[in-house]
């Protein structure tokens, strides 16, 4: 009972040095628990969900003229090139476009440098094709990625493809 | 027996005194006639005063009302991300957000100063009123525009009127209302928080449901599109502007001037106390630390706040609430906390003592910027901000008990005066660089940066302190 009496009237409490170290501790703690919170579980669906949410929004077209979509190939041998125009009708921006030209004999895969496409604005651009290495172009597909927290995310599932490809007159 | 008109004075004036009953006893009036008589007279005057403070509160309720819903249409978070969406870079946002506060520091001392030897009147402080609420119209005007400097201008005169209308109403407030009156509208006014949370998820709902590329409607046979910036900035500007209007019916005391000085010499004197106090606040290490660390402090604030909306805007636009509303229901969490956490403070830091308080509410402070970095999901997110909340209120109250416990009242007016106007210099290097990382290395890296300097450099200067003082409790 004595002692019992000792405990409640000790009123010294804990030195500031050790109240802040403990208060440090607690601090850190939380902090770790608030920074990794969800970030398996959560955070990866949460990514994925974003990141389909956004692809969503992304929409690619192939310009038509007189019906004709804006997509031509030109030059011989390892001197030609494809011509394309293509505009971005979604609702978001899309940061850059993975190209592939599938041609008679192989594919050429070109990540476009420079392909940045805001909502509502064309992208006319040019590429080298080699018609010895790959044979005639067959079809187009054009892949966008966005960029979703400064990281690229590809829309693999909102690509665009076109196969009707003229001669550049 | 008829109460002498010296007494009436008195009576009407509050102050009466055994001095009167003197003077009328000396006058061979009777004690218990003298007493009737005074009480009589007394009862008459405080119905009547009575009557005058309710009508008073009921007007301050009403302009209350107002204020808090145009705080929550008009958060300033929301300001950010259409300042954002008009066209201002990352190091245009931080940078006009650390001139605001700039000119928010030294409006503010002049009015402190100015208030010494003048009166500021009442209708000042309604047209104060008046222009943040136009300010409001011009920043919508400025995004509807794509103007950045528009919204700037809007945004800089804006935040003087804010201050000027902040700063004398409170001192109105103070003046106005007897103590025990302003208490309980004090209380009233935490339930303001409400009206500010519930104004905030309807601006944040408005400016989603109708964004900024307008959404077409038919009125009367007119084909109208709406903006739903428009609306809300509307929203705010019509209550600041009622709010100011109403302030122009409350009747104020006569206040006396102490001295009547020019406003000029007033700063002068102000200025010349800072040369005189600077010396002996730099020879207290105590002192010098807090200053520092407040200093730094305030620096990360200002520059997290200038971001931390359009972040989690651009961040979550098209996911959980949409774009505004997720902005609107992550800062209703924060706000709320300020119904509580300031009572949090007070208790632990009688508890654990002030400075181990301030060690805690700075890294509690720095959580919520490393969340934003290391976890950016809504839901970390929010409750990384409701920590930072909480922690920013933590160190608010801790520093104002300490300056309390290690300064005497005279020290701490200069302290206060001070440390806002010494703040003023490394604003002007620091805010713009932090701005110009913000723009170079993106937002998540300045938040990186900002929650490294809270608790690399900020909590080790208070543990310093806790060292250097090992035996005391401060």
């Amino acid at each position: 009972m004595k002692s019992m009496c000792k405990i409640t009237k000790n009123k010294k409490g804990v030195s500031p040095l050790i109240a802040t170290i403990l208060l440090i501790a607690f601090a850190v703690a939380l902090g770790a628990v608030v920074m990794s919170w969800g970030k398996n579980v959560e955070s990866s669906g949460a990514d994925l969900l974003l990141s389909t949410e956004k692809c969503a929004n992304v929409n690619l077209k192939v310009e038509n003229v007189n019906d004709i979509p804006q997509i031509f190939y030109g030059g011989t041998g390892s001197e030609g090139f494809v011509k394309f125009t293509i505009a971005n009708i979604g609702s978001y921006d899309v940061d850059q476009l993975i190209v592939w030209v599938i041609g008679e004999k192989d594919t050429n895969i070109i990540e476009l440098e420079q392909s940045s496409i805001k909502v509502g604005y064309p992208l006319i651009k040019e590429i080298q094709h080699d018609f010895n290495k790959y044979g005639s172009v067959k079809k187009l597909k054009f892949v966008p990625k966005i960029k979703i927290d400064e990281l690229y995310v590809t829309c693999a599932k909102n690509a665009l493809e076109e196969e009707k490809i003229s001669p550049v007159s | 027996m008829k109460v002498s008109s010296k007494a009436k004075k008195e009576v009407k004036e509050d102050n009466f005194s055994d001095e009167i009953k003197l003077q009328l006893a000396e006058k061979s009036h009777l004690t218990s006639d003298i007493e009737k008589a005074i009480s009589i007279y007394s009862k008459k005057t405080q119905a009547s005063k009575k009557a005058d403070e309710s009508e008073k509160i009921k007007k301050i309720f009403f302009k209350e009302f107002f204020d808090r819903v145009s705080y929550g249409f008009g958060s300033q978070q929301f300001i950010n991300i259409l300042f954002f969406h008009t066209g201002a870079s990352y190091f245009v946002v931080g940078a006009i957000n650390g001139l605001r506060v700039i000119l928010s520091i030294i409006l503010s001392s002049f009015l402190d100063e100015y208030s010494k030897v003048r009166q500021i009147s009442r209708r000042f402080i309604g047209t104060t009123g008046i222009i943040f609420g136009f300010s409001f119209i011009f920043m919508a005007m400025a995004r509807f525009f794509h103007s950045v400097p528009l919204f700037a201008s809007a945004l800089l005169i804006g935040s003087i009127g804010a201050v000027s209308y902040g700063e004398v109403y409170q001192r109105l407030f103070r003046d106005t209302l007897k103590k025990e009156r302003s208490g309980l509208l004090r209380n009233i006014a935490q339930y303001g928080l409400m009206i500010t949370g519930i104004s905030i998820l309807l601006a944040g709902f408005l400016m989603d449901k109708f964004p900024a590329i307008g959404t077409p409607i038919s009125l009367f046979g007119f084909k109208l599109r709406i903006f739903g910036y428009f609306i809300a900035f509307e929203i705010a500007a019509i209550s600041l502007i009622i709010s100011g209007y109403v302030l122009s019916f409350i009747k104020e005391k006569q206040i006396k001037s102490i001295e009547k000085r020019s406003p000029l010499t007033q700063l002068r004197i102000l200025f010349d106390n800072l040369k005189d106090n600077l010396p002996a606040f730099i020879k207290n290490k105590t002192i010098m630390v807090l200053i520092i660390a407040t200093i730094i402090t305030g620096f990360v604030q200002i520059l997290g706040s200038s971001y931390y909306g359009i972040y989690i805007y651009e961040t979550f636009k098209y996911s959980y609430f949409k774009g505004f509303t997720n902005v609107a229901v992550i800062f209703l969490i924060a706000i709320m906390t300020s119904l509580f956490s300031p009572f949090i403070a007070r208790n632990n830091a009688r508890e654990y003592g002030k400075f181990p308080m301030l060690v805690f509410g700075t890294l509690l402070m720095a959580i919520m910027p490393l969340t934003y970095y290391y976890n950016p999901n809504l839901l970390s997110i929010s409750i990384g901000t409701l920590i930072g909340f909480i922690g920013a209120a933590i160190v608010g109250v801790s520093h104002g008990l300490l300056t309390i416990d290690i300064m005497s009242e005279k020290e701490r007016k200069a302290y206060f005066s001070i440390y806002s106007l010494l703040m003023i210099v490394p604003y002007l290097i620091m805010i713009p660089l932090g701005a110009y990382a913000a723009q170079i290395y993106g937002l998540r890296t300045l938040f990186l940066l900002l929650g490294l300097i809270l608790a690399l450099v900020v909590v080790p200067l208070y543990f310093l302190i806790i060292v250097m003082h090992k035996k005391e409790k401060i």
